[in-house]
């Protein structure tokens, strides 16, 4: 188990709707805005808004996270983009 | 082998605060809510050694972490969580 | 198919595992435990229909 899967859930909340940078094992890097982190995988989950493209959605394996470093606290404007993506709109997908 | 986040079930969890309970529910919750919200989206996994797929996304073990995705044509695979180092989808 | 948890057969599977839930999440237990079962049956289902196998065979990493 490494570091980032150690951490506590008070830990992981702290990185909620900031931009991160996250190094993953055999030299991957991902940047996006911190939407959740799995307390039970330490999966972490960022948005990213490249311009001119659609967002994505990045599920990056909390056994292949060697890092996470924050690069940015998000504003108001970034926290309502970012609950917008979590709102219950999906909540259908639930029902079988 | 271990399932991942073995770690938040361990015994030291008697001693959690609701605090910690509150923070790991809405930790979870939000979790459970975008993976849910993935199904059958398209989507691109990266694994160990440089594999890369594309694949349609189709459920979840939450419990295990297996990923059940089809692969190819009128293919379903399952994708163990250990194998898998990343995987996104677009935003609608 | 996967066989997930190793109970015990002496315990009750679900009361054991709503103690463990109470213990994760506390008062948001019972609704994290609908979430994670709606979502279980969900991927239980699509197995019966689809029968998929493991990809790749054997673990990358074990």
């Amino acid at each position: 188990m490494n570091d980032w899967q150690r951490k506590s859930p008070l830990d992981w909340e702290t990185y909620v709707n900031k931009l991160v940078k996250v190094v993953a094992v055999e030299k991957h890097e991902y940047e996006g805005w911190v939407l959740t982190v799995d307390p039970v995988s330490a999966t972490i989950v960022l948005a990213t808004f490249p311009e001119n493209e659609k967002g994505s959605l990045s599920f990056v394996m909390g056994h292949a996270v060697q890092k996470v470093e924050i690069l940015r606290e998000g504003d108001g404007e970034m926290e309502q983009r970012l609950a917008g993506i979590l709102a219950p709109q999906e909540s259908h997908a639930y029902s079988p | 082998n271990s399932r991942p986040g073995e770690n938040s079930r361990g015994s030291e969890n008697s001693r959690d605060s609701g605090a910690v309970q509150k923070a790991r529910a809405e930790l979870r919750e939000r979790f459970l809510r975008l993976l849910s919200g993935a199904r059958g989206r398209p989507g691109r996994f990266c694994l160990w050694g440089g594999i890369r797929l594309r694949a349609d996304f189709g459920a979840a073990d939450v419990e295990s972490g297996t990923l059940q995705t089809p692969l190819g044509i009128q293919r379903a695979a399952l994708l163990r969580s250990g194998d898998l180092l990343e995987f996104s989808f677009p935003l609608e | 198919r996967v066989e997930r948890s190793v109970e015990p057969p002496t315990e009750r599977p679900g009361e054991r595992r709503m103690a463990e839930m109470k213990k994760l999440y506390g008062a948001e237990a019972a609704k994290i435990q609908a979430m994670e079962a709606a979502m279980q049956l969900i991927f239980d289902r699509n197995c019966d229909k689809k029968q998929p196998k493991y990809w790749p065979i054997i673990p990358l990493k074990l």
